[in-house]
């Protein structure tokens, strides 16, 4: 049977217990640890790496979301809330899945199941592409909205201020990262640096027109175009002609 | 049966308003020496007659001012509207009694040669005709001053009931909140707490029993002893510390006199709950919730403190302060007061409540 790994972080001790007996019954789930705290909890999934995250909203100093968006990679979360916060359903898709404490058995298991079944289809398109980062999930708040992206559905990085916005499918949040930071993390396979201002998805070019001066000009399958500075167009044309 | 004295009383008004002033005219007219030379009979069959027909214009007066003016709302227009009413009542009075003098005096009477007769002219007409515009007018100031006043204090007793309606119900939605997210983690708790602590987590089960018993009941009631509602604190911190566990410490300083002061229930449980929710919860290393109070023969305060600052940032919505101050204003209006400031690291909250 495949093991799930898992954390729990939440700050409550006898909620942390409860939820370890639910865990108990399942064998394949492997708790890796436990933090009462976001920053206790950051550390301990940096440094463990767990396919499940169990996270309470309300924690002293900082909240659940606030741990979220520390993370650069978001392992898959279940929300564990004792009333049904106005907070979950500001999330655009339902890419959170939540447990109302206390936690019902079957509803717990029910989760846990949905767990597997996506790590499952994920680890297949992993070996599908042969590239493991792919599948990788950022955290994005702006404002009221929250999104769980995965890394390639994201077609532009843009540049605004000390900022950057994120484009994908419909949506341009802004994100309290440069771009710089983002780009140390970004599969370099995926992602090229068209100019200062922008990183864009290979995945996501529609169309590379030839423009003067030697200069790429792109047409991205959202709509956006994107011009390549020189230096990178000449990049660009080295690592598709391979 | 109110519209029904009402209705007994306008028809009482307008008999004797009428029938009075028929009569003096008549004893005047007697007293003038009966100068047309009529029989007694006929002196009254004419005088009684101009009653009824004074009440009959009058009463179709009102009809179609009933009908036109708003009497709790009497703006300009309708002073003019009046005025025009009472114009064409008087002269459609005019008309009616001219036509019974003529017909009454030409056939029943037989006596054609009074309408000849220096008191039947013309200018005596016109002087009849001013009369009783003004008589109408007299009746008309009357009536709206009465029906005016009347659906003035209709208004008044409606819009007070209107406001103690609202009054009661915005207190019964403020009163007795309790905040679902503190129940369900404490039934939570619990379900941990059994594991491994079964007498405290049968201990706990009876606090959130009680906690919820007060809710429900004392939410109907406006006033309660402030040694109950301690009780009920006592249960709330009860449960939050095991949800905080040594994060929360607790303290009370209660003067003996105050214990029997009324008090508006869940204020208190409401402060100390604001300070464990923004305070402590809010601190990883926790802090201490205390609630001193200070009594003298006007006024009864209660001080909660926190550990922590204030928060004054706009993603706190505030509802449990501004329920409390709604509650402290609709209930002792200027007298009652309540303040939440930030002091050497610490947030107070403080009403002051005036003894009766």
């Amino acid at each position: 049977m495949k093991t799930l790994t898992a954390v729990i972080v939440e700050d409550s001790r006898l909620a942390r217990n409860e939820l370890k007996e639910l865990i108990k019954l399942h064998e394949e789930i492997e708790l890796l640890g436990e933090a009462e705290n976001v920053d206790e909890g950051f550390a301990l999934i940096t440094s463990t790496n767990p396919d499940l995250l169990f996270l309470d909203i309300n924690m002293p100093e900082k909240d659940g979301f606030e741990l979220l968006e520390m993370l650069d990679e978001v392992p898959l979360t279940i929300f564990t809330t004792a009333f049904d916060d106005y907070a979950i359903k500001s999330f655009e898709y339902n890419a959170f899945d939540y447990l109302l404490k206390p936690i019902n058995q079957k509803r717990f298991s029910k989760s846990i199941e949905k767990v597997l079944e996506s790590l499952e289809t994920t680890s297949e398109t992993s070996k599908q592409e042969g590239v493991l980062s792919l599948d990788k999930q950022i955290f994005i708040k702006d404002g009221e909205k929250c999104w769980l992206v995965k890394i390639q559905d994201i077609a532009l990085f843009e540049i605004v201020g000390n900022y950057t916005r994120v484009y994908f499918d419909k949506h341009k949040p802004l994100i309290y990262k440069s771009l710089a930071q983002i780009e140390e993390k970004l599969p370099e396979e995926m992602f090229f640096r068209a100019n200062r201002q922008q990183i864009i998805n290979i995945r996501h070019v529609k169309k590379v027109v030839s423009w003067f001066n030697g200069k790429l000009k792109i047409e991205m399958s959202s709509g956006e175009n994107i011009e390549i500075s020189r230096r990178q167009s000449y990049v660009f044309k080295d690592q598709l002609s391979f | 049966m109110k519209l029904q004295r009402k209705k007994i009383v306008y028809w009482i008004l307008q008999l004797l308003f009428w029938d009075i002033l028929s009569g003096v005219m008549a004893v005047g007219y007697i007293f003038s020496d009966n100068y047309l030379h009529l029989e007694n009979w006929q002196i009254a069959l004419d005088f009684v007659i101009v009653a009824a027909l004074s009440i009959f214009f009058t009463h179709q007066f009102r009809r179609v001012l009933k009908k036109t003016i708003e009497f709790d709302n009497i703006k300009v227009l309708d002073v003019f509207k009046i005025f025009g009413l009472l114009l064409l009542t008087t002269i459609l009075f005019y008309i009616a009694f001219t036509i019974y003098i003529r017909f009454t005096y030409t056939f029943i009477y037989d006596r054609v040669d009074v309408f000849d007769h220096p008191s039947q002219g013309v200018k005596n007409n016109i002087l009849f005709m001013i009369n009783y515009g003004l008589y109408f007018f007299i009746w008309a100031v009357f009536y709206v001053a009465i029906k005016s006043l009347m659906e003035l204090n209709k208004s008044r007793e409606q819009r007070l009931e209107l406001e103690s309606n609202l009054k009661e119900s915005q207190l019964n939605t403020l009163k007795g909140q309790i905040n679902p997210h503190f129940m369900f983690n404490s039934l939570n708790n619990i379900r941990g707490l059994m594991l491994e602590d079964v007498d405290k987590a049968r201990h706990m089960l009876t606090s959130l029993s009680e906690t919820l018993r007060y809710s429900f009941t004392k939410s109907g009631v406006n006033a309660i002893a402030l040694e109950d509602e301690l009780e009920m604190v006592d249960n709330y911190v009860a449960l939050s510390k095991i949800q905080f566990e040594n994060r929360l410490h607790y303290k009370a300083f209660i003067d003996e006199e105050a214990l029997y002061v009324k008090i508006p229930p869940m204020i208190v449980q409401m402060l100390v709950e604001n300070a464990i929710k923004h305070g402590i919860s809010k601190l990883k290393q926790g802090g201490t919730v205390e609630v001193r109070t200070q009594v003298n023969t006007e006024w009864l305060e209660i001080q909660v403190f926190n550990s922590g600052r204030l928060m004054t940032t706009v993603n706190t919505t505030q509802v449990g302060l501004e329920n409390i101050k709604r509650r402290i204003a609709l209930l002792y209006g200027a007298k009652g007061q309540f303040s939440l400031k930030e002091l050497n690291d610490q947030v107070v909250a403080t009403i002051k409540i005036p003894l009766v």
